[in-house]
């Protein structure tokens, strides 16, 4: 979609148009559900964010102000509520923890699974704004300026995550840096 | 490892837009919606409501008695009973309307 038809866009969806919203869900779901996938870590309660990402972007469209880019804006958004759920979701954690268990039982065997696992493990291990970094840059959706603009981080300081989170990911996967050279 | 493969190790994007995501994600706009408007009427009830109760003993308050207030209270009985049979008629049963407005189209 171009620049000018989001434009578009996004005034008819500030008037309450609600199918040029629709529109602009379409376009950016992909990145939007990617990244909270790879930071939520399971599919499910990623999409549920996602989908509350999208609807309080809704209600706060009128604070857009263009200077970044449509889908950063909505990310910042999805990252603050996963933020705020995780801080005050013992339950949520508990449910997680009872996921996580369950796939361990049922995809034994299957080096695959076990990759992502260690992985699942690893990115739950670190930092919560490091772990953001890495969900945003390593699949390139975001660039490293975006992600800093999503997660309101100096640039420096998303380099610097994004270096020593890969490092811990490839330690979980028993990568040194040699090899991943 | 490559960026790319643990990328999708740990969560791959959806290949294509997803039409049930974005239906429900409307659904959930249109709940919030929802929700707010009865707040918002029910915060305007409660204000009105509490207004009607405070107004008698503020009017107490300034010496004003029920015996001197009576041409203004009928007054008020009088409007809202008009705006009330206004509404009624304007809105009104639906059904009831329809069924006559067919029944002079006949």
């Amino acid at each position: 979609m171009d620049a000018g038809e989001e434009a578009r866009l996004i005034g008819l969806a500030r008037r309450g148009d609600m199918h040029a919203f629709g529109r602009l869900v379409d376009a950016h779901q992909a990145p939007v559900r990617a990244f909270l996938r790879r930071l939520v870590g399971n599919t499910a309660d990623a999409d549920d964010f996602s989908q509350e990402a999208f609807a309080r972007t809704w209600q706060v469209l009128d604070r857009y102000d263009g200077r970044s880019s449509l889908r950063t804006f909505i990310c910042g958004v999805a990252f603050q509520y996963w933020r705020r759920a995780r801080r005050s979701g013992a339950r949520r954690q508990a449910r997680e923890d009872a996921y996580a268990e369950l796939s361990d039982a049922e995809t034994g065997g299957d080096e695959r699974m076990a990759q992502r696992l260690a992985l699942r493990r690893a990115m739950e291990e670190l930092p919560e704004d490091q772990r953001a970094v890495l969900a945003l840059c390593l699949g390139q959706d975001f660039t490293h300026q975006e992600a800093a603009e999503v997660l309101n981080l100096p640039l420096g300081t998303v380099k610097s995550h994004i270096h020593r989170g890969r490092a811990r990911l490839q330690a979980a996967l028993g990568v040194t840096a040699e090899q991943s050279q | 490892m490559k960026d790319d493969l643990m990328a999708e190790l740990l969560g791959e994007a959806p290949k294509t837009p997803d039409p049930s995501f974005r239906i429900d994600v409307l659904a959930r706009v249109a709940a919030k919606a929802r929700r707010r408007a009865a707040l918002e009427r029910a915060w305007k009830q409660i204000v009105v409501f509490t207004l009607i109760g405070a107004a008698f003993p503020i009017g107490q308050a300034f010496g004003l008695t029920t015996h001197a207030l009576q041409p203004v209270l009928l007054a008020g009985a009088v409007l809202g009973f008009a705006y009330l049979f206004a509404a009624l008629t304007i809105q009104g049963p639906g059904q009831v309307l329809a069924r006559s407005r067919a029944m002079l189209r006949v």
